[in-house]
């Protein structure tokens, strides 16, 4: 059985009128929460263990929540899972399925617990997540970083200010000068891992919950190192998101030096590298032309670096050059759902620089100019 | 030295290319260790402070880079 359109949900039969369909549009979240659907079924299966546990549900009620949890997972994993008009959030669509499963019963795995604690344990939980995925991302590009410069350890080239040839550098120290920064972005990651770690959950709408639960089992159960003290502060933090929201700025940004300098680098007039051809975009009606496209940082999409890995709507964007005279498209390429999962950002960085950073050896008479002669690899 | 820098600029000369007879129209200083320092590598590694270019800061910084490497690596398991 599914909610049919038009039937009031419980919670809303306190109304005469059923919600208007713009307010419906406007109060629904289903649309972009529904990728914390695998948290809030883990989540509910700690819960109800925790339950359970209390002597809140019964052995049988627990383990018929628990079995019909997993068929909803399988569907949720599966893509067949439904999301029905109804359905304000992730949350109900979930329960709903639920009690479509389980029948009566399913009514009572929201006991002990409110949207409002629930929704903030999944976006503590999903915060989390990707702070750990972009850590990862970030260990492997730190890595090829540290390859790149032991490669090319006593390879000479100008360093720039105003870009004006300044100084003359080794390119591992202008390689390692990134690992730092990547590093920082790493401890950044690291500490909105910590932010993440008070379990909300337990704290009910706002004020607690009647019974007395588990709360730790549950936070011990999810990864948590510890329970939200205020029920309060709980259900309203969000910190977190923005302690991520900084950390992926700022990396982006560290990203996106790396990427103007890779276009920089590898253009006729600096002919510094060459790119790989399986990084390389050409041009029909240009066949001069070899392009960055990857590291364009307006096509890399720095702002995306750390894109939902569960995300799968991308941009599609084409001829951003800044010189073509028809309007960029990058500030509004429509949405368009796509089949297959982007590669992530964090990932295309770390192929480019390990498959494209072949240097170019620099003319032994000109890579700092007047001040500099040593333009090659001193080593040879 | 400025003057010889804009010296070799409107002579179209690199600094390396100057004679030592136009070395010495601009100092009385400016020997064969002049051209020494400029036909070496020794201006990268002339950068000898901590956390410069100079090779062996740079074979010092490899090692902290890797030890912070390791570091992560612990930290992700």
């Amino acid at each position: 059985m599914r909610w049919r359109v038009g039937r009031k949900l419980p919670a809303m039969a306190r109304f005469r009128d059923p919600p208007d369909p713009v307010f419906r549009s406007i109060n629904t979240s289903v649309g972009f929460d529904r990728r914390l659907a695998a948290h809030d079924i883990a989540q509910s299966r700690a819960h109800v263990a925790m339950l359970a546990g209390t002597g809140v549900l019964t052995t049988e009620e627990a383990d018929q929540l628990a079995t019909c949890l997993e068929q909803v997972a399988a569907e949720v994993s599966d893509g067949g899972f439904r999301v029905s008009p109804e359905d304000e959030d992730i949350h109900m669509a979930i329960e709903r399925r639920l009690t479509e499963l389980a029948g009566p019963v399913g009514g009572k795995l929201h006991t002990a617990r409110s949207r409002n604690d629930q929704v903030a344990t999944d976006m503590a939980m999903f915060v989390r997540e990707q702070a750990t995925s972009a850590q990862a991302l970030l260990g492997e590009l730190m890595g090829t970083l540290v390859g790149q410069a032991e490669r090319h350890i006593d390879w000479a080239m100008p360093g720039y200010t105003h870009l004006q040839r300044a100084q003359p550098v080794y390119l591992s120290h202008h390689l390692l000068a990134y690992f730092w920064m990547f590093r920082r972005d790493f401890e950044r990651f690291a500490f909105c891992r910590e932010a993440c770690g008070e379990l909300p959950l337990g704290a009910g709408a706002l004020a607690g919950v009647n019974w007395n639960t588990s709360r730790m089992q549950v936070a011990q159960e999810l990864g948590f190192e510890s329970v939200a003290a205020n029920s309060l502060d709980a259900v309203s933090n969000r910190d977190f998101v923005l302690d991520y929201l900084s950390g992926a700025s700022i990396c982006a940004m560290h990203l996106s030096r790396l990427g103007g300098e890779i276009v920089l680098w590898s253009s006729e007039e600096f002919g510094f590298l060459e790119l790989a051809d399986s990084f390389s975009s050409g041009s029909s009606i240009m066949p001069q032309k070899k392009n960055p496209d990857a590291a364009s940082p307006h096509y890399s999409g720095c702002c995306t670096a750390f894109r939902s890995p569960t995300t799968r709507t991308c941009r599609r964007t084409r001829n951003t050059s800044s010189t073509q005279s028809t309007p960029s498209t990058s500030a509004c390429a429509p949405r368009r759902e796509c089949s297959r999962r982007p590669p992530s950002s964090g990932m295309l960085w770390r192929r480019q620089l390990e498959t494209s950073f072949s240097l170019r050896p620099m003319s032994p008479t000109c890579s700092c100019g007047a001040v500099c002669r040593s333009g090659k690899p001193t080593g040879s | 030295v400025s003057s010889l820098v804009r010296h070799a600029l409107e002579q179209q000369k690199k600094l390396s290319e100057l004679s030592a007879e136009e070395l010495s129209r601009f100092s009385d200083r400016l020997d064969e260790e002049y051209y020494e320092v400029l036909a070496s590598g020794s201006w990268l590694d002339s950068k000898v402070s901590e956390g410069g270019t100079g090779a062996a800061r740079i074979e010092e910084q490899m090692r902290r880079a890797k030890e912070a490497l390791e570091g992560i690596g612990d930290a992700k398991s």
